[in-house]
């Protein structure tokens, strides 16, 4: 009798224990996008200190109605019926059709445009520090700017033969001080000429804490790089890499698509070179930071 | 007299059946004028390279990514899709002069390539100045591969690369810096391109926008994404059906190009 009362709480506990873990296999992993043989990579930085585990994040699946997008619409100047696309967005647009808004049905991230004004010639576009304020104003005038969202910097986000048409300025979110990285890491607000904002992506999910995750040491995710298993591949003409920068954030995929469960992910960033030794451009690459049962 | 009655017989025959021509001529004519009239796309792609040293790796959605591309264009676009698949061997003479990709309004190239060249199945380049685009009917051409216009960045031709092959051709849309193989990018370009609900609230975008709109969804700020076209106003095209090309292109030494940092 003992030993079924020992036996039913071992797997009690086993039970409590997985649940505080978190959702195991249901997490989605970094994709594999082997990088070619070929290619020397090596590390030209100290590797970073982390910790043995970190929270794990389930994202709240949004529900994308058209109250929703005609609510979000106001707030960019855009007053309608919103009216789905065939490519998973609902969107809206004023009668001139010179403001668009789309919301991705999957996540509610929002992309407002103004296509006339992205690329027009010979812009008179502000200083970065006025970009700054600019896009600051805009963000907490529609109730987006967030307390966990910093400026990451401003760029010039698009040019026509050669001179910048407009300018980007990029926030990086951060949650438990590590950042919210990779494709599906969308905050930007693009402005054009006389300051105004010609074009919106950002992405702010919820989420809700979800016990917490392992985390392999820097080491095994060098390795991972290094073996080649890392995403996404260099382009073929590279044939060496300089790491310059090894961090650890979570990793969202892709606007379009819903994901469960935010991904620890260690994000490297250096310099993709030729067979000559000539820099070829920027790299950056993402290998899967967690452990899974 | 009867050779006379025979010979007024042959005539009218051979009347009647110039006059049957000239009704089948007539009748028939529009068909085959409808179908050279519609819009045509086509595309390509490459999944499996050959071995070679150094070895390059396969592409695991380039043949997903060209068909959403062509099925959308078909169903919602009207468009007639004439080649569609891996009509292999793809050879370079299917890109070159007087090339089949020519013969198309618009067409998608999926897979490796390079700075000024695209690369086949079989390790062959298709280099920038082997190809002339525009010859017959091409106006847009999408190189969904890594860097191929990473050097058209001077606005001469001579200088450039791949803008030594406009020919008539009003854009080139590529890359600066590499792309992934990714099984959706078309879908939105494609998306962009086309007013789904024809005087809705959606909006058709310019070839130029939606080569940048719809590949941003997928790259991170990383990503340089570049077009070329004959001249500036290249940039304000729409898609066939969708508004069309704007105004007529003088070909010259000169090129306008479009480069657009990824969010």
């Amino acid at each position: 009798m003992r030993k079924i009362v020992c036996y039913l709480l071992l797997v009690a506990l086993m039970g409590i224990i997985s649940a505080c873990r978190g959702p195991g296999i249901e997490f989605r992993n970094v994709p594999l996008n082997n990088v070619s043989d070929d290619i020397d990579i090596a590390v030209m930085t100290p590797l970073p200190e982390t910790p043995d585990y970190i929270c794990s994040y389930r994202i709240i699946k949004p529900d994308i109605t058209c109250q929703y997008v005609t609510e979000y619409g106001a707030k960019f100047g855009i007053v309608g019926e919103p009216s789905n696309t065939n490519f998973g967005q609902m969107t809206m647009s004023n009668p001139e059709k010179d403001k668009i808004l789309h919301v991705y049905s999957e996540t509610g991230a929002l992309e407002y445009n103004c296509p006339n004004k992205l690329f027009k010639v010979n812009p008179e576009l502000p200083s970065d520090n006025e970009a700054i304020d600019i896009a600051t104003n805009f963000l907490r005038g529609i109730g987006f700017l967030f307390l966990d969202i910093d400026v990451e910097n401003v760029v010039i986000g698009g040019s026509t033969n050669g001179i910048p048409s407009h300018l980007l300025v990029k926030f990086t979110r951060t949650i438990d001080g590590f950042p919210i990285t990779g494709p599906g890491s969308k905050f930007g607000i693009r402005i054009g000429d006389e300051g105004e904002i010609v074009r919106v992506l950002v992405w702010h999910p919820e989420f809700e804490q979800a016990g917490e995750i392992n985390i392999i040491e820097p080491y095994t995710a060098v390795n991972s790089l290094q073996t080649k298993k890392a995403y996404p591949a260099a382009p073929p003409d590279c044939k060496s890499i300089k790491i310059e920068d090894i961090s650890l954030g979570y990793y969202l995929s892709s606007i379009d698509t819903y994901q469960q469960y935010l991904t620890p992910a260690y994000i490297f960033r250096g310099k993709c070179y030729n067979g000559k030794g000539e820099y070829l451009q920027d790299y950056v690459s993402w290998v899967d930071a967690g452990t899974y049962p | 007299m009867r050779i006379k009655d025979h010979k007024r017989k042959l005539g009218s025959n051979i009347c009647m059946i110039l006059a049957l021509s000239v009704f089948l001529w007539i009748t028939i004519l529009p068909i085959p004028l409808l179908a050279e009239d519609a819009y045509e796309a086509a595309g390509y792609w490459v999944e499996e390279y050959d071995w070679g040293w150094p070895p390059v790796l396969d592409l695991d959605y380039t043949e997903e990514d060209t068909q959403e591309f062509l099925d959308y264009l078909e169903n919602s676009g009207g468009y007639l899709i004439n080649i569609k698949g891996d009509e292999s061997p793809v050879a370079q003479i299917d890109f070159t002069y007087n090339s089949r990709a020519d013969s198309h309004d618009i067409f998608w190239f999926d897979g490796h390539g390079g700075a000024g060249h695209i690369l086949l199945a079989n390790l062959e380049k298709v280099e920038y100045d082997e190809v002339s685009w525009g010859d017959y009917d091409l106006e847009w051409i999408m190189l969904h591969a890594c860097e191929t216009l990473a050097d058209d960045d001077t606005g001469t031709k001579s200088t450039g690369k791949f803008a030594q092959a406009l020919n008539g051709a009003r854009l080139i849309c590529g890359s600066v810096t590499s792309l992934i193989s990714h099984p959706t990018d078309s879908y939105y370009v494609a998306g962009y391109m086309i007013d789904d609900d024809g005087g809705g609230a959606d909006v058709a975008y310019t070839v130029l926008l939606s080569w940048f709109l719809g590949l941003d969804i997928h790259y991170d700020d990383g990503t340089v994404l570049r077009v070329i076209g004959e001249d500036n106003y290249c940039s304000l095209d729409y898609l066939w059906g969708q508004g069309g090309p704007y105004g007529n292109t003088q070909i010259d030494s000169s090129f306008s190009y479009w480069t657009y940092t990824c969010d």
